[in-house]
């Protein structure tokens, strides 16, 4: 139970992007430590949990306990409870992130990562300009635990980057405010169908999601951008004006809340003997604030970049410089447009988001190719051209 | 609790309406708020007034209180 002096790699967080760079790392030979300042792994989840689950199967087999819902397809409703359903375009599951996070940190250990709860960074351990470890206090007793890389998966509230230098702070207009409550006793039309709620009078800057955990359990929330919100009204205050609507007699199981920085990928992610992954990066997808399968992909580059660069001896930020760079063509690009794509959607009227959407409902979506509906679109709603043409000029 | 501070504003937090959830320390520039594994501190100290907090937090736990009405208080929040 003792801990090492020194590991390869520590990494701070055990969500799914700590928990699958503890994997990867172990995997490829690294001594591991990853340490969760929370009392357990898993807990509390701060998440709407649904994910890509054939992006999960390369990391961790399938497993019924951690599956909840399957689902068939997105519903998208305007203001006035006028709806389109789209199919998803990758296979989607609701998961028991509870568990889930808990099994795949297991993996991990399975892999010959070691892992403590409990167990928070302090301080960073600096030398010559490089992070070489950490301060813990694990249940109360300093431990000082060095490191040749660090990863830091310590989520949207991460403070090890910071430490480290990297400027994280999101901007308050790229920031979503969330509070999701899981529901019981909700009659649910169709238990394989994810809504998604929009427009500015439920959900100023943001949407309402109900994601199905079973025939009558939900999970019902919200994200908002604080800057659009003009009431002076919280998440939780819009989140409970919409429950009271749709679903008068339901019962709260449990709240959760938290905050995903949207601005896509920071311009910083690595440095001497340090790299961001996950919420800690921005690396969640802007529109939806989804970000399990992005979070697990960036753990995986993160520490196969971290293998070769201990592998060749030099873990400075230049030989870190793959994760970056990796990141950016993969995934990096994508988010970016994302992010456009959100401040331009932030500012629709309820009005507009009516319009577009009765357009949708008129037109065979699952039979028609991205252009075909962005034609259609643009002759209902010319306008859209001129105010896309910040993220579709640069591409 | 701090009897005086450099700024004129005591970010206060209502510990029943906390979920613990951190939402608001990112946005914090001077990184005066730290979420611990079951509570959130504040720093007074090193907050600047900026006020970012307050609108980002998913139940508003965190209020705004005037230095003159924590003093008021014999120095309580």
């Amino acid at each position: 139970m003792k801990l090492r002096d020194e590991y390869d790699l520590l990494v701070v967080g055990g969500g799914p992007a700590g928990a699958t760079a503890a994997l990867i790392g172990a995997r490829r030979g690294l001594r591991v430590l990853l340490v969760e300042k929370r009392q357990e792994i898993g807990a509390p989840v701060r998440c709407a949990e649904a994910a890509g689950h054939l992006l999960i199967e390369p990391y961790i087999p399938l497993d019924s306990k951690w599956i909840c819902a399957e689902i068939d397809a997105f519903r998208i409703f305007g203001p006035s409870g006028r709806s389109v359903r789209v199919p998803p375009t990758d296979p989607t599951v609701v998961l028991e992130r509870k568990i889930f996070d808990r099994e795949l940190v297991n993996e991990a250990v399975r892999a010959g990562a070691t892992v403590r709860a409990k167990t928070e960074v302090t301080g960073l351990i600096c030398e010559n300009g490089f992070v070489r470890g950490a301060v813990l206090n694990s249940i109360g007793e300093e431990i000082r635990v060095r490191a040749k890389v660090t990863i830091a998966a310590d989520g949207a509230e991460s403070q090890v980057g910071r430490w480290a230098g990297l400027k994280t702070t999101p901007r308050v207009n790229e920031y979503y405010s969330a509070a999701e409550y899981l529901l019981a006793g909700v009659h649910l039309d169709d238990p394989r169908e994810c809504q998604y709620w929009i427009g500015n009078t439920l959900a100023p800057g943001g949407y309402i999601w109900v994601f199905p955990k079973g025939a009558d359990k939900a999970n019902v929330g919200i994200v908002i951008t604080a800057t659009f919100e003009k009431q002076g009204r919280s998440a939780k205050d819009y989140l409970d004006a919409f429950c009271e609507k749709i679903y008068p007699d339901a019962s709260t199981l449990s709240l959760i809340l938290g905050g995903i920085p949207v601005g896509g990928t920071l311009k910083d992610i690595v440095g001497n003997g340090i790299m961001l992954v996950g919420d800690a990066a921005h690396q969640a997808e802007p529109v939806t604030g989804g970000g399990i399968n992005l979070a697990m992909f960036a753990g995986h580059m993160a520490a196969e970049v971290a293998a070769d660069a201990i592998a060749r001896g030099n873990w400075s930020r230049k030989g870190l410089d793959d994760y970056p760079k990796r990141w950016h063509k993969e995934h990096g690009r994508a988010l970016a447009s994302m992010s456009r794509v959100r401040h331009m959607a932030l500012k629709f009227s309820d009005q507009r988001v009516e319009g577009l959407l009765d357009l949708a409902t008129e037109l065979p979506l699952d039979q028609m190719s991205a252009t075909d509906i962005i034609l259609h679109v643009l002759r209902h709603d010319p306008a859209l051209l001129w105010e896309a043409r910040n993220f579709l000029l640069p591409i | 609790m701090p009897a005086s501070k450099p700024t004129p504003i005591f970010i206060a937090v209502n510990r029943h309406r906390c979920g613990i959830c951190g939402c608001c320390v990112p946005v914090c520039p001077p990184d005066a708020i730290t979420l611990h594994d079951n509570y959130l501190a504040v720093n007074n100290d090193t907050c600047t007034d900026c006020l970012k907090c307050i609108p980002v937090c998913p139940t508003h736990a965190l209020s705004a209180i005037p230095q003159e009405a924590v003093a008021a208080r014999g120095g309580k929040l």
